[in-house]
């Protein structure tokens, strides 16, 4: 083994992943350190600001199932985990984490989690499936997601070594229309970007996606000065992380490759939500 | 959904929306069916490019509870205080089923006297 350098099995589990990672083992071999991110939902209004509601953690840990896969029969281990630092993530309230020492058992175990508010009563469960090695396996990390879906995305550039987490995503479909009239539009390209990076808002903006629209057939548009035919374009452009804001940029090439007219938005996309944005290039027409 | 319009463009006073469904069986041309309108409610400012650079628009937002997973024919339209269309645009949208369907369109009305060029 190479010691820190070792790096990560992660258990794709449904939609929710866990990220094991294999660092030192370490004198105490058994105790696994657990992180548990707690991210706000977006748009948080008053009753249903999880993070913040959340005064308490605990979890529940079964392992060993019964030989039709349940855990029936398994004697649970309880504990709890402490409320540490929270970090901000786009523009929607902190993601607060949560740390603590686990005692797992090698094989397959169920854990859930569950968050109490100042009332004891429980305001978030989530249970996951996890399976690994506490001698080798130093970390575990859970994305206690509990507004969404939550679909993985690989994100580098986390920490040390390289993670998959689960973050809110969005598909994005974008496109276009430019007037018939205008002459030598031979395609349009678009260019999305990323306005932030997960967990570094000081990122640069990258672009994100960038490719041609697809000619999807004609249309009709009303820029101001009565109905004009158009020419409509469209492509898909891919996952995106959700709440947070993205540029859409599109532009109107002729056949040797240069630009004829664009135009550029913005677009936060919703968790869990395909989103089209559509834009109308004018072109001067 | 959302739309987006020239700030410059002070005629426009409401965003009407309808959103048709298509009932023709595969392979025959679009038979659209008004299913859903209303109008998108002003909900702030902000900036885009219509291509001749960075204008502050004006932005427009309304929700649909559910809608039936389906295609569907947008058509947004802007009107000004008498009803009078100053410019619209329409687009084919699919929902597909379980998914929350977010669209947001850039409308540049050239409008006499404001919009975008």
């Amino acid at each position: 083994m190479t010691g820190i350098a070792r790096v990560c099995s992660a258990l794709l589990t449904g939609a929710l992943t866990l990220v094991i990672a294999c660092g030192d083992t370490g004198s105490e071999p058994n105790w696994t350190a657990v992180t548990v991110f707690m991210p706000s939902p977006p748009n948080a209004t008053g009753d249903w600001d999880l993070p913040e509601q959340a005064l308490s953690l605990e979890y529940i840990l079964a392992c060993g199932p019964d030989s039709d896969g349940s855990f029936g029969d398994a004697v649970p281990i309880e504990g709890t985990l402490e409320q540490k630092e929270a970090f901000q993530v786009g523009l929607h309230g902190p993601t607060r984490v949560w740390r603590g020492e686990i005692d797992f058992e090698p094989g397959p175990c169920m854990i859930q989690l569950r968050a109490r508010d100042s009332d004891e009563e429980v305001i978030c469960s989530y249970s996951e499936p996890v399976s690994f090695d506490p001698a080798r396996d130093a970390e575990a990390y859970f994305n206690m997601v509990c507004f969404a879906t939550c679909p993985t995305v690989p994100l580098p550039g986390f920490e040390a070594s390289p993670k998959t987490f689960c973050a809110p995503i969005g598909g994005l479909i974008v496109s276009a229309e430019t007037p018939a009239a205008v002459p030598g539009v031979q395609g349009v390209r678009y260019v999305v970007t990323g306005g932030q990076g997960f967990l570094d808002n000081q990122a640069p903006s990258l672009p994100v996606y960038e490719g041609a629209l697809q000619r999807r057939g004609d249309g009709t548009a009303n820029l101001g000065n009565g109905p004009v035919e158009t020419s409509v374009w469209e492509g898909v452009a891919g996952e995106i992380l959700a709440n947070e804001i993205h540029t859409v940029e599109v532009t109107a090439i002729d056949a040797e490759g240069e630009p004829l007219c664009s135009a550029e938005t913005s677009i936060e996309v919703f968790s869990g939500a395909i989103a089209h944005s559509h834009l109308i290039l004018s072109c001067g027409d | 959904m959302s739309a987006e319009t020239p700030a410059e463009a002070k005629e426009i006073q409401s965003i009407r929306y309808v959103m048709s469904m298509d009932r023709s069986y595969v392979g025959e041309d679009p038979d659209w069916l008004e299913r859903y309108s209303g109008s998108l409610a002003l909900a702030g400012t902000g900036m885009t490019d219509f291509g001749q650079g960075a204008v502050s628009t004006r932005t427009w937002e309304v929700a649909i509870d559910i809608a039936a997973a389906h295609s569907y024919l947008l058509e947004l339209t802007a009107l000004a205080a008498n009803e009078e269309v100053l410019c619209s645009v329409q687009k084919q949208v699919a929902i597909v089923p379980r998914a929350a369907a977010q669209i947001d369109v850039l409308m540049p009305c050239v409008i006499d006297g404001g919009g975008a060029q």
